[in-house]
């Protein structure tokens, strides 16, 4: 697609180049004719790529086609048709949707939505130069504060970030690819692929010298490719969370009174509140809501499974996440974790206790686990606290008590065999407080 | 498995590796004999028309059983033609064929391997007998001979094997000789398959048999194979398929060649002889044919699900990665090469395959080879490429991290740590390197290079072994009372000892390099020395102050072959530099004396490790006046399956027994170096219900080390430290023996007794024994150790005395 779009792309977008924004009312600008042949032209390119035969985007484009033709047909005002028709261009067909914006912008070189439009296809056909430029005209008629004015700064910074990337890379190379120095301009997906296929070729036959060569060029590469599926974060470091093996986390709550608080309309309907924040430790699960005088006030410890949103932003000492599939475990606690909300969190040791170092695996135990029984387990595994209760476990005889956004979380069907569990190890049961210690 | 020096000459006596050679067990000074980790092989007849099936063994046990590869001893007739050996090696890495007495092994072949007395256990198979499933329990029986109801396996001991069992077993032969006939006990290739028969049913003819050898196994009868069984999920019974041509029954009509051996042992042994279920075991009824081509079984091992074992693993991988140039059977060839520490052989497999770019995972293996021989630049470059990949970029990023750390990069090492954390913070190496080069302003003033010594050491990182990290403060006090940047300039051994770093050492008044285990070779691989100090020979040559070896070790592993040859170069190298050359304990210097032409021999002397006498080189120590009513417990997990083999749940089991015998009389806890110890703690809690409170020494100064150490009534380690510290502290100690270099230290004390091998059948109760002798009598035990220490004290000071002049005074 690259290929045969860039013949195209740069008969349009060389007029533009030579100074003028736009060049509106030139000759050669476009003209939703031109966008309709351009259109038909591309139609037998467009069926075979509609692989899934659904024809979603096809059909989008279909409709604003036809729409566009009836308008043009009728001498009605085109504006926003050919705006709908370039926008549903986008990305498959970003050559369609220049013609569009230069459309647009032949009528009208004020057009906001015209440079936004002409900027976006520009950017999709790899024009970094162009697409800055069309950004920055955008921006120059739009208002500061505006989100399109945050996307179109954003975008500016991502476009100049990937041409600093491509002339770092070139110069890392030093004339040593000149087929991929012939990239040097032009669309940035094809000296992509020519880096890549440099170093493809290279790296098996570079002796030690060449290899050591290559090592700043294929950091680059790397770099890019790697950011395209995990962008940078902000803070790895996430304000200085430190991650607890499993012996570190015993360490820590050693000697120790702590009470599990359940998600529970038995804790809600109590006041218990005053005797949870007595405890030394407070431990609260998944998506906890606080009523002060149900539930008490503060959260030691939160534990939660890797997939629940909420609550993450709660400022706590503890944060254990729990988690079956170490790759999806990893994910969330890279794109979920808050910088600065918890001291602690737990390593991999402590992802899946019941499984992991309880040795159970999904065979033996087949029922999914909820956390606050993980957590029970955990801690009775342990054996280090002087006082463990459970308060409010009436294992899902009363509705759940918890943040409304969490209320599509289904309860689990079949907990028979935690409950079997907890009231084997329980010494001593009062009211809506079952104690393990 | 023993590591038998041998003393043809220097750089000759390559170790022999995990193949014992016979008669090797015997020597006391082979790893083996130390430590007592039992050694298992297993065996076969073969004669040419058994062949076939024990080729079919061969090929189903690895197939089968991955992550299983025992010594194999296959017994032949002496007339097997030689192209037999090819075809047994090209199924296993270490096959032994030992010939039997020319004209064949008379009427009963299996009883051969009553002839192999060079193992503790033996596993035999019976002719045509198949793998079909995991073999459990026939890795685990460590002292009671069994045997499977009908020909399968024979599992014997050697504590059995002895001459009137011999005579008994010769005497049932000949009378059953006599009773039946020449033509008893004849071999046939395999038993033609008789119609109506079906998996499970008993044979029909078999006289003695009662139920067929493959039953579903009974309750209880398999347990994992491994270094940690754990009560694993009950094993159904195998797939028919799993062996083509053999079903899962035992034989149908027909006498099996070797059921009269079998009936004849049963006779013999009675009662001792335990029934194995045999459920992993099937009966090949008819040769395939043709059989595997070796490209075939490679291709399939490859394939087969669950762990493999690295020898196997390398075995079948390399020529298959060579036949097809597969990228990923390589990676995996080099990763079990890297394992076992052969990284030029890892290096080498990398090398000849062809890379794609996308192939990160691959990279990141040959980037770790690659660094591991030093070739840091070319390792870079392939590191990098792994990290275009989100999934292998943090632990390519850590390595990369290593490479800049180890050329005393620590910005750049900073550098990639973060990155490592921005693709996966949860990425332990990455924090962990992060952590080490982080910046940090300097401590205390650091002293003019004339009046320093610099100290090449292991300098434990932050939560590292603990025991490792008392040892250079120990080390630096045996030459004066001032320890810190004043009087010494610390070098980390692993860090490459460059230009910069020989210039800095000679301007300095001497570089003394110690204590601990340093001469092995795969904590910090390097291509300069082969051991812990990443130094090129022609740099150590040119360091031009005294040099001083402290109390170094030779810290090989039962079971792990060491490859000598570049080290003993570096060795030499080192001992003709050395002004002083001290060896730990008389086992190392004896190793060590081994690989030096015998001019240098005098040169390797006796310096105890200082930790072993740390209340009389540490200033204003008083002893104790009260102690603890603890014990303290220590295990080490660092390379599991050398030190425990199969054996661990039998280890675990005994552990739990003592713990709670001596848990009557003492607080029992568990002190660990490391968190990797811990595992010992949740094991025994999950294992056996006991929960053991934790000492986490690895947060400990050395202060509080050495106090932990001086008050608690008795230490019962495995890890080296783990005795000599509390020894040291004036604490009576029992050392679990699972590692050579704590036997070499109580054979310096004359104190053999204080050891108890982790194998030891009745672990529990010899330890609960000792620990309760100690107790009940705990002030003579404490002066019993102020007494043995007196001489390694007398030793040090001795030393001392000529190394404070090397120096050039007392570095107060």
């Amino acid at each position: 697609m690259t290929k045969t779009l860039g013949r195209r792309l740069f008969g349009f977008a060389r007029p533009a180049r030579s100074g003028a924004r736009g060049a509106p009312g030139a000759p050669g600008a476009a003209t939703a004719a031109d966008c309709l042949r351009l259109y038909e032209e591309s139609a037998a390119g467009r069926d075979t790529a509609d692989g899934n035969g659904d024809g979603d985007g096809g059909g989008a484009l279909a409709d604003a086609a036809a729409q566009l033709r009836k308008l043009s047909a009728a001498g009605g005002e085109l504006t926003d048709a050919l705006l709908a028709f370039g926008g549903a261009a986008l990305p498959a067909e970003p050559d369609l949707a220049l013609a569009a914006a230069d459309a647009v912008l032949a009528r009208r070189k004020g057009s906001r939505a015209g440079w936004q439009l002409r900027a976006r296809a520009l950017e999709a056909a790899g024009d970094l130069e162009g697409a800055v430029t069309a950004f920055q005209g955008y921006l120059e008629r739009t208002d500061a504060g505006s989100g399109g004015a945050a996307e179109a700064t954003a975008r500016i910074g991502a476009l100049r970030a990937a041409q600093r990337w491509r002339q770092d890379v070139l110069g890392a190379l030093d004339g040593a690819a000149p087929e991929v120095a012939a990239r040097a301009e032009g669309p940035l997906a094809d000296f992509e692929a020519a880096l890549e296929r440099h170093l493809d070729t290279r790296l098996p036959l570079a002796g030690a010298e060449e290899m050591a060569r290559l090592a700043p060029v294929v950091a680059r590469y790397a770099d890019r490719r790697r950011h395209r599926t995990r962008p940078p974060l902000p803070d790895p470091l996430f304000g200085g969370t430190s991650r607890l093996r499993i012996g570190e986390f015993r360490n820590l709550i050693a000697g120790r009174s702590v009470c599990l608080v359940a998600n529970s309309a038995t804790v809600r309907d109590g006041s218990l509140g005053a005797v949870i924040d007595a405890y030394d430790l407070v431990v609260r699960f998944t998506s906890f809501r606080i009523e002060p005088a149900a539930t008490g006030e503060r959260t030691d410890i939160h534990a939660t499974g890797h997939r629940t949103a909420q609550n993450w932003d709660q400022k706590v000492t503890t944060r254990l996440v729990f988690g079956d599939k170490p790759g999806e475990w990893r994910q969330a606690m890279r794109d979920r974790m808050r910088p600065g909300a918890q001291r602690f969190t737990g390593d991999d040791s402590l992802r899946r206790p019941l499984r992991g170092v309880g040795g159970l695996s999904a065979d033996r135990w087949p029922a999914p686990l909820t956390c606050g029984f993980e957590m029970a387990w955990l801690l009775d595994f342990l054996d280090v606290s002087p006082r463990l209760d459970l308060i409010g476990f009436d294992f899902f005889a009363s509705e759940p008590f918890r943040l409304p956004e969490a209320s599509h979380i289904a309860t689990p069907s079949d907990y028979s065999r935690e409950k079997a569990w907890v009231m084997d190890h329980a010494r001593h049961v009062e009211g809506p407080v079952i104690s393990l210690r | 498995m023993s590591t038998q020096s041998s003393p043809t000459g220097p750089g000759d006596g390559t170790p022999q590796g995990p193949a014992a050679g016979p008669g090797a067990g015997a020597d006391v000074h082979s790893a083996g004999g130390l430590t007592g980790k039992r050694r298992v092989a297993f065996a076969a007849y073969a004669d040419e028309g058994r062949l076939p099936g024990v080729l079919a063994l061969l090929r189903s046990l690895a197939l089968t059983n991955p992550g299983v590869c025992e010594d194999f001893v296959v017994l032949y007739d002496a007339a097997l033609p030689a192209a037999a050996a090819e075809r047994v090696h090209a199924l296993h890495p270490r096959a032994e064929l030992r010939a039997v007495a020319r004209g064949g092994a008379g009427p009963y072949p299996l009883l051969g391997v009553l002839g192999i007395d060079d193992y503790d256990t033996v596993v035999a198979f019976c002719a045509g007998t198949v793998a079909a499933g995991p073999l459990g329990e026939l890795l685990t029986l460590r002292t009671a001979p069994a045997a499977t109801a009908a020909p399968g396996a024979l599992v014997l001991q050697r504590a059995q094997l002895t001459p009137e069992f011999r005579q008994r077993v010769a005497a049932a032969a000949a009378q059953a000789q006599a009773t039946a006939g020449p033509d008893a006990g004849r071999t046939t290739p395999a038993e033609p398959p008789t119609a109506g028969s079906t998996p499970g049913t008993p044979p029909t003819a078999a006289p003695e048999a009662s139920r067929t050898a493959a039953e579903p196994p009974a309750a209880g009868s398999a347990t994992d194979p491994g270094p940690d069984p754990g009560p694993g999920p009950e094993r159904t019974p195998p797939a028919a398929d799993a062996a083509p041509g053999s079903r899962p029954a035992g034989k149908a009509g027909g006498a099996h060649p070797d059921a009269p051996a079998l009936a004849l042992l049963k006779g013999v042994l009675g009662d001792a002889l335990r029934e194995l279920a045999g459920g992993a075991l099937a009966h090949l009824t008819e040769p395939e044919a043709p059989a595997p081509s070796d490209a075939e079984t490679q291709a399939a091992y490859l394939k087969a699900p669950g762990v493999t074992h690295p020898d196997l693993l390398v075995h079948f991988g390399t020529p298959l990665a060579a036949r097809t140039g597969d990228v990923d059977v390589a990676r995996r060839v080099a990763a079990a090469h890297i394992a076992a520490g052969h990284y030029q052989e890892a290096v080498d497999t990398m090398a000849s395959v062809t890379l794609p770019l996308a192939a990160a995972w691959p990279h990141e293996v040959y980037g770790h080879a690659l660094m591991s021989v030093s070739r840091y630049a070319e390792a870079r470059t392939h590191l990098l490429a792994a990290t275009a990949a989100a999934e292998h970029a943090a632990p390519a990023f850590a390595r990369l991290a290593h490479i800049e750390w180890v050329l005393g990069d620590d910005a750049s090492a900073q550098q990639y740590a973060l990155a490592g954390l921005d693709a996966d913070p949860t990425h332990g190496p990455s924090e962990e390197m992060r952590q080490r080069t982080v910046p940090t302003p300097a401590a205390q003033e650091s002293g003019a290079p004339a009046d320093q010594v610099t100290h090449v050491a292991f300098y434990m990182p932050h939560q590292g072994n603990a025991g490792d990290k008392l040892l250079p403060e120990s080390v630096r006090l045996a030459f004066g009372s001032d320890t810190g940047p004043r009087r010494w300039h610390s070098v980390h051994a692993h860090r490459l000892f460059d230009e910069a770093a020989l210039t800095a050492a000679n301007s300095r008044r001497a570089l003394v390099v110690g204590g601990g285990g340093l001469f092995i070779p795969d904590t910090a691989p390097n291509g300069n020395s082969a051991w812990q100090w990443n130094v090129a020979d022609d740099t150590l040559r040119r360091i031009e102050v005294p040099v001083i070896v402290y109390a170094v070790g030779f810290n090989a592993f039962d079971g792990q072959s060491y490859r000598a040859r570049r080290f003993a170069t570096a060795l030499r190298t080192l001992v003709e530099k050395s002004a002083f050359f001290g060896l730990r304990n008389h086992g190392s210097i004896e190793k060590v004396r081994a690989m030096l032409p015998p001019h240098l021999h005098d040169r390797v002397r006796f310096q105890p490790c200082p930790t072993t006498v740390t209340r009389q080189i540490t200033g204003g120590w008083t002893d104790p006046a009260v102690r603890e009513d603890t014990v303290l417990l220590n295990a080490a997990y660092d390379r599991a399956g050398l030190r425990f083999g199969h054996d661990y749940g039998h280890f675990l089991a005994e552990m739990a027994a003592a713990v709670r015998a001596i848990g009557a009389r003492a607080e029992v806890r568990c002190v660990a170096h490391a968190q990797a110890d811990e595992r010992f703690v949740f094991d025994l809690r999950r294992e056996h219900g006991i929960s053991l409170p934790v000492v986490p020494m690895y947060d400990y100064d050395n202060a509080r080390i050495t106090d932990t150490y001086a008050r608690t009534r008795l230490v019962i380690g495995m890890r080296g430290h783990a005795g000599m510290i509390p020894f040291g502290c004036g604490t009576p100690v029992v050392s679990l023996i699972s590692h050579p270099k704590m036997a070499y230290f109580l054979a310096d004390i004359d104190r053999p007794e204080w050891g108890v091998s982790v194998h030891h059948p009745h672990l529990g109760a010899r330890l609960a024994e000792q620990a309760l002798a100690v107790l009940d009598d705990h002030e003579a035990a404490v002066a019993d150790v102020h007494d043995r220490q007196q001489l390694l004290w007398k030793v040090t000071q001795a030393n001392a005395a000529d190394l404070r002049q090397l120096v050039g005074g007392p570095l107060d």
